[in-house]
Order: C-alpha cells, then structure tokens, then sequence
C-alpha cells in the first residue's frame, strides 16, 4: 500500500484535512467519479462491494472533472458516481486529495480520497451499501473482441 | 425484518473429514447429492497445481456455472498489479489454486456467486442476497476468510480452510434463501 500512497500523494494518517488541500472543504453535493475494470462488475451491472473494501480509495470529483472527460480518460473502463453525501451516509470519510507537483503523477486537482477506518468485516458491509447505490456508466469504448473458441464438449 | 438466529449458524461444528483432496472429494458427494460435483471432486483430488490443467478439469463439466467462474478465476492470474487502477496487487497464484478449490467445493446448485479479484491480493466470492443479507468469502494463499452480514449485524466472521469455509458459506446462502422464499 505504500506504494499506492506514494502514487497518490497521500497521507500516513486516514485523520484530519490535506494541508495541501488549496480547494478546502469538499460537500456533501460533490459527485465523485471512480472507473471500476470489467473484472470487478458483476452480471447485474454493478460493481463487486470488494471493490470499496479498502481503508481508502481515489475519486475524482466531477465539478473539477466532469463526468464526460473522467469518461474520456478511462474509456475502456466502467465509470461509478455517488455523492459524497451518500458515503458519508453510510460512514466513510470523503476529502479532497488533490495531486499537485508530484514527481510520479500528473496533476489532478479533482482528486480526493474516500477513507474507512473500521475492520474489514464492517468495511465490507458498508461496501455492500455502497455498490448498491452507486450509478453505473458502461465503458465509453469497447475494444473488438474475437469469439472465443468453443469448448469441447465431453465424449 | 427477519433475522436469523446465530446460533444456528454454528456449522463450524459439523464433523467434517481432514481437508485432504480425496477425503473432501467423496464428502462432498456424500453432502450434495449433486451429480455434477463428481467430476469435480476428481479434478481437484488429482492435487494438481498446473492452474490451465485444473482449469481444462473443470471446463469438461459444461452443464456446470461454476464453470465460466473457474475460467474467470484462471484469467485473473494474468492481471498485472494496478489492475484496478487503485493500486491494486494481482492476485497470487496460491489464491487462485485457493479459490479454485473452493468453488469446486460449493454445490452448482447454490445461487451462481460473484467473483473478482480481491483489491489486496485474493480472490472474491460475493452472494448477494435480498434484505441486505451478503456472504463474502476472500480466498487466500492459505485460508478462507468467510463474512455474512446484513445492514445490522455480523454473523459470521472467520478465517477456514476450503472445506470448512464452503460448508459454513453454502449453509449461510442455502438458510437465507430458504428465508427469502419463506417470507417473500
């Protein structure tokens, strides 16, 4: 994870506000934007609750990002909004993260961070309530894909 | 709401044989009565760890849905780390043979669970079920880890091995949706 923190110019602590946070508090109207692959969808269109299990995970927000330009930049990907309202609903903290002069990264300024600080059993149940209640956008572009070859049946 | 008692979900207690291939391939034959668990059973007492072999095993089983989870299960050995661009590790080889194990330890006849890899190196089975009820299990390299929860309350938590957990997993989805079509 440290990794992950360092791609992201986070914090070691899930408390308290970016000092580096020049857009300041983020509210509760903010729709956030995160791209889900297809290997974490299910057949009903929605993405798996292990996707929000984590402690915490990157959102772009859309007043900064529009949802057609966040769309744009993972074009093979399905794109997720919920509020921020919404997951602080359900418990988790929501902050504006944005990445700036990182010597790894591009700069976003829509970037926030979407942080839990419960064990994993409640991570999951809260992750749950967040998949289905998320909107779900399908892949702006779908690669062509050759028909797979049919399986043998058995003799 | 209906709850369910958590006490009946004791399944932990079930005398179940050592978590040897061959034993739990004829428990489970014995526990399901499922005829496509048979060739099953047979793919993983061979005790292979060539993953596209074990793959090929359970893909002779077409009538399965377990099936197409097994070959999804297979693919995601191949995701590169970040594959979900959160900075997700791919998952390990030991939790994919982990994960293949299980689910060819779940009867076909269960309710068709969600799979994906799991954001912290595993593999995921999600039942979703009505009522906010939903039985996760995170396969890993050397465990189970089995959760079933509804919007109010935890009742299971723990960490099994294969066998165990697909017992403790199908009695919890089989009990729940025996309480779906009883209350509507």
């Amino acid at each position: 994870m440290a990794s992950f923190r360092k791609r992201h110019g986070l914090s070691a602590t899930l408390a308290g506000p970016e000092p580096s946070d020049p857009d300041g508090q983020l509210g509760d109207t903010e729709t956030l934007l995160r791209y889900i692959p297809e290997v974490g969808m299910t057949d009903d269109g929605k993405p798996m609750s292990g996707m929000f299990k984590e402690p915490e995970f990157s959102v772009d927000r859309a007043s900064l990002k529009p949802l057609p330009q966040f769309r744009e930049e993972h074009s093979e990907a399905y794109v997720i909004e919920f509020s921020a309202a919404d997951a602080r609903q359900i418990g988790y903290k929501v902050q504006a993260d944005p990445i700036l002069n990182d010597p790894d990264l591009p700069d976003n300024r829509a970037h926030a961070k979407v942080t839990n600080e419960h064990g994993p059993t409640e991570r999951l149940r809260m992750a749950k309530r967040l998949r289905d209640l998320v909107k779900t956008h399908p892949p702006a572009y779908v690669p062509l894909r050759l028909p797979s070859p049919g399986r043998r049946s058995p003799q | 709401m209906t709850t369910i008692d958590p006490s009946s979900l004791a399944f932990t207690e079930l005398p179940l044989p050592d978590d040897d291939p061959i034993e739990v391939a004829r428990y489970f034959e014995n526990l399901t009565h499922d005829g496509g668990t048979s060739g099953l059973g047979a793919a993983i007492s061979v005790g292979t760890t060539d993953l596209p072999q074990l793959a090929n095993n359970l893909g002779a089983l077409v009538e399965d849905p377990r099936v197409r989870l097994a070959e999804a299960i297979v693919k995601m050995g191949r995701l590169e780390p970040d594959w979900d661009g959160n900075g997700a590790p791919a998952p390990d080889e030991g939790a994919i043979a982990t994960a293949l194990r299980f689910l060819s330890l779940v009867p076909s006849t269960l309710q068709v669970p969600a799979v994906a890899p799991a954001t912290d190196n595993g593999i995921t089975f999600e039942w979703d079920l009505k009522k906010l009820r939903a039985v996760h299990c995170i396969a890993r390299a050397d465990r189970i880890e089995v959760h079933a929860f509804d919007a109010e309350a935890t009742y299971a938590s723990l960490c099994l091995a294969p066998l165990k957990a697909a017992a403790v997993a199908t009695a919890i989805v089989s009990e729940w949706q025996v309480s779906e079509s009883v209350t509507g």
